[in-house]
């Protein structure tokens, strides 16, 4: 039977917990839900920061769209999903566990 | 008058970005210090705050802008550049204990995130005044000649260079380290050191 700590995709939670803190980062709170994007180590956690390169290359078509001239509402379709997408991968990065030597 | 003032302080501010994302390009080829993934994210939130102004020099293509489009481009700068103070305050907030040397070499006595920190303040102050006054800001009677073209491919350039060095940095790996001190791609594909297969970035 797996140890409490442990969470089905298999993460460990109790550095984070020590930290106050869920595996879903700060920014979320404590409730878990099936659209919230797991810290690390979960089987989905793990492209959200391979996501860097991608993420860069969505914020270059979203410039490719505001220097053509798109319409209004196409240029903010495009921000919006690079904004959504930074948001995420900083959800991913504040949950993430951290090297602090105190 | 105002109205051209208004046209050539969106040209300033989407060139004042690009020098900055330049400078940290500076800062990574010249003293080596690679940026950690919240560094990345902060130069993400860069790029979109400049999408504001980009959009509004875009807008002179079709004629005078309107006040609508003039307060949508300031308004998504305000909103990137919240997020990216949030992103530059979590990093200060790591490094913040006294014995702790911060991350990478000191620019003028701060930290690049703090400089970053100050950018996105400065855009916020920048943004909210240039609303203000919107009215008499709004470009009117002005063209989308090349200095406009050059700001547009410029900063196009740049977020391509910088999708192009963070593949470098990141490699195949599906993890960026948060300690980064070197370019894993080469590494993954054995240029400079047949040893460093086995390693590969762990976090």
């Amino acid at each position: 039977m797996a140890s409490a700590r442990r969470c089905v995709a298999g993460c460990d939670l109790a550095p984070l917990r020590r930290r106050g803190r869920s595996r879903f980062g700060l920014m979320f709170g404590r409730r878990s839900s099936w659209f919230l994007i797991p810290a690390r180590s979960s089987r989905f956690g793990h492209y959200f920061e391979q996501m860097a390169t991608i993420l860069f290359a969505v914020l270059l078509v979203a410039g490719w769209l505001v220097v053509r001239g798109s319409g209004r509402g196409t240029v903010l379709a495009a921000w919006t999903v690079s904004l959504v997408a930074i948001l995420l991968l900083f959800n991913y990065h504040v949950g993430a566990k951290l090297p602090l030597n105190f | 008058m105002t109205g051209r003032l208004g046209f050539w302080l969106a040209h300033l501010f989407v060139l004042a970005y690009c020098g900055v994302l330049i400078g940290g390009f500076a800062v990574q080829f010249v003293t080596g210090d690679l940026p950690c993934p919240l560094c990345i994210l902060q130069r993400m939130a860069m790029m979109l705050v400049a999408f504001g102004p980009l959009y509004i020099i875009v807008r002179t293509r079709r004629g005078d802008v309107r006040l609508a489009d003039y307060a949508m481009g300031y308004g998504m700068s305000i909103v990137a550049a919240v997020v990216g103070a949030a992103v530059a305050v979590r990093q200060i907030l790591l490094h913040i204990v006294p014995p702790d040397p911060g991350y990478g070499s000191p620019i003028l006595g701060l930290h690049l995130y703090t400089w970053a920190f100050i950018t996105f303040c400065v855009v916020v102050v920048f943004c909210g005044v240039s609303l203000i006054f919107a009215r008499a800001l709004v470009p009117r009677g002005v063209r989308f000649g090349w200095p406009s073209k050059v700001v547009c491919g410029l900063f196009l350039v740049i977020v391509a260079a910088n999708m192009v060095v963070v593949f470098l940095q990141a490699g195949f790996h599906w993890f960026l380290p948060p300690d980064p001190d070197r370019y894993e791609i080469f590494h993954s594909l054995a240029f400079w050191d047949a040893g460093a297969r086995s390693g590969g970035a762990t976090e």
